[in-house]
């Protein structure tokens, strides 16, 4: 990994980022820049276009202004063609897994190897298997269809499909909504491992303090259209916004900090 | 991680000095020759040591690569020296090592003679059990149908009337055009063939008996059936799937009076009003052909109408509108009622409301048309 004189590569660099629908718009002129191995959590109250910016880093929306550049690649008007060396570079974990129906967990795995690379069919079991078991799965859930799973079972299965290709970045939607406190705080704590053990870069979209507190290095915080701060999440919290200030300081905030303080951080944080 | 433009990876041993070295990028997107070439490490006394300062890139493909090589000569990471290698990929080797070593269960094989043999006797008994269901289904739209006559049940005007303008209204277009040319064609064949017995004016009567007892109906309940059976399974099924109906359910509401009886009447009132519409241009279609092509005036072609065609026709093609409507609406709304979870599932119901709708509706057809005949109708 190659980190440039002093400065840390920038994996992801948004600048001047505009999305509108119709008349509303949801992102008036906003930056974000996310560096090699780490964990950034995006947070901002409903509606204020947290998983809309994850869709237009990744280009499943054209954005109405501005630049974004992964892999230092301009790929905000890239065609399909040209995007597709850039979609085997990350992975992409959809809220509710967005597993094919159709197929088994393990089926849903093979296919992005097997689109992509030409590998003995065994190689591929074997690779999807092991894709599972990394995302902590018990091998009797491989056979089984999305539909029989569970909403957290369902996850980790596509965080398994997202991390099928061995991506540098891994984005992640809200990926603990919708599981119960244990489930979550598992989901979490495998986030840290797999970024700790594969050297992922991670872009979290979340609402779960939390996740926030246990995994991410560093924190953006989405209101108005902008970042209004991204930083690490102590300096967060002295943020002086007024969203920011109700979301750390309120109750939910305050017991995920109190928590995070008796458990300390299952991730790694650099020293 | 440039890719590439680096070497390819390579493995290469010396059983001598017991050193294996790996260089290169250990990648996925390079791996592949390397995978299909299988290498292997000769089992000997000796402890391997695994060179990796020239390799350039360790991703899982290539752990597994390498845990692979090294579970063929029975070892495990901690059996050989590593030189060279970063902590950060020992940790991701020792990690696919362990978490490949649990062991992998095989999916149930479904192929063969045997499993041909429980696929069918499996489709049979769903058959039966589909049967039963629409049977039950049936009883329970009219139970609720019976409550509403008696007050018990609200009757859901709004919900009616929309679903009228739906499945009546926006389908009139299509039916008019389709009878219309059926009408046209049918009158095509009699003019072809009659015409070698002199026998052209009896195209009228062709016409009017096709469309007044069987076309009329069936070519609007068919319609009907792709069109509103289809729509009506889809809408119920998605919101299936979507948990509506449990939540219409825990605000102690009735799915069936709220959501198939509505769409039930609609249909009840609309195929019979469409029946009408469809047999209308089907002799209206009829009537230019027979203008055109055999040299029927309109008025010749009316009042051989009124005098030929007795009204008992139109009657026996009405009366099996209602009945139409019910069996679509019935299988429409079941299969909505039997959606599961997935999007898939709401695909597949759609198609089997279709096929099913149709089945049906041909079968009473054919019996509607044997009983008349029975009674002299």
């Amino acid at each position: 990994m190659s980190a440039g004189a002093g400065e840390r590569e920038r994996v992801v660099e948004v600048r001047g980022l505009v999305s509108r629908f119709g008349t509303q718009v949801v992102h008036d002129g906003l930056d974000l820049d996310v560096y090699r191995g780490e964990v950034l959590g995006v947070i901002g109250g409903s509606g204020a276009g947290k998983s809309v910016l994850l869709r237009t880093i990744v280009g499943l929306r054209q954005p109405q202004g501005g630049t974004i550049r992964m892999f230092g690649i301009d790929t905000t008007h890239m065609d399909d063609a040209e995007r597709r060396p850039i979609e085997r570079r990350f992975g992409l974990l959809f809220q509710d897994g967005a597993l094919f129906s159709s197929l088994t967990v393990l089926e849903n795995v093979r296919v992005p190897l097997i689109e992509y690379y030409r590998l003995p069919d065994d190689v591929v079991d074997e690779l999807a298997m092991l894709k599972i078991r990394l995302a902590g799965l018990p091998t009797s859930a491989a056979h089984k269809y999305p539909a029989a799973l569970s909403g957290g079972m369902r996850k980790r299965a596509g965080l398994a499909r997202a991390l099928a290709l061995d991506p540098e970045i891994l984005f992640l939607d809200e990926p603990t909504s919708g599981l119960d406190p244990l489930s979550a705080a598992a989901f979490d704590e495998l986030i840290a491992t797999l970024h700790a053990s594969l050297g992922l870069t991670v872009f979290l979209v979340t609402h779960d303090m939390d996740s926030l507190y246990a995994v991410c290095e560093r924190v953006a915080v989405l209101s108005n259209g902008r970042v209004v701060v991204a930083d690490t999440i102590d300096r967060v919290e002295q943020h002086d916004e007024e969203w920011v200030r109700q979301c750390f300081l309120g109750p939910r905030g305050r017991s995920a900090a109190r928590q995070a303080e008796l458990v300390g951080p299952t991730a790694s944080r650099p020293a | 991680m440039p890719q590439s433009f680096a070497p390819p990876p390579e493995f290469s041993i010396d059983a001598g000095s017991a050193r294996a070295v790996l260089a290169g990028p250990w990648t996925l997107a390079n791996l592949g020759p390397l995978f299909a070439r299988r290498p292997t490490l000769p089992s000997g006394p000796a402890r391997w040591t695994i060179d990796a300062s020239r390799l350039s890139a360790l991703d899982t493909a290539g752990a597994m690569l390498l845990v692979r090589v090294l579970r063929g000569a029975g070892l495990g990471p901690g059996d050989v020296d590593f030189t060279g290698l970063r902590d950060a990929d020992l940790r991701l080797v020792e990690l696919v090592d362990a978490r490949s070593r649990e062991q992998c269960e095989a999916g149930e094989p479904y192929f063969g003679f045997r499993a041909m043999l429980e696929r069918m006797g499996r489709a049979v008994a769903r058959f039966g059990q589909q049967a039963r269901e629409l049977l039950g289904f049936v009883g329970l739209t009219m139970a609720t149908l019976t409550g509403v006559l008696i007050g018990r049940a609200k009757l859901r005007w709004t919900s009616i009337v929309h679903h009228m303008e739906e499945t009546g209204l926006d389908a009139v277009p299509i039916v008019a055009l389709l009878s219309f040319l059926v009408g046209a064609v049918i009158a095509f064949l009699g003019a072809t063939v009659l015409r070698d017995f002199g026998a052209s004016i009896f195209t009228v009567e062709l016409v009017s008996y096709a469309f007044l007892r069987e076309f009329g109906v069936l070519l609007t309940a068919i319609i009907l059936a792709g069109r509103s059976g289809s729509a009506f399974t889809a809408q119920i099924g998605s919101m299936k799937s979507r948990e509506e109906l449990d939540a219409i359910k825990a605000l102690g509401l009735d799915p069936i009076e709220l959501l198939v009886l509505p769409r039930l009447i609609a249909l009840f009132v609309m195929l019979p009003l469409l029946t009408f519409l469809s047999m209308v241009m089907g002799l209206v279609g009829g009537g230019i052909v027979s203008l055109f092509a055999l040299d029927i005036s309109a008025g010749q072609y009316i009042t051989r109408l009124q005098e030929m065609t007795e009204i008992r026709h139109f009657w026996v093609g009405m009366i099996k509108a209602p009945i139409f409507a019910f069996l679509i609406a019935v299988v429409g709304c079941l299969e909505g009622l039997k959606v599961e979870g997935s999007a898939e599932s709401v695909g597949r119901h759609t198609t089997a409301a279709v096929v099913q709708a149709i089945f049906l509706v041909i079968v009473f057809d054919a019996l509607f048309a044997v009983f008349f005949m029975e009674v002299g109708l």
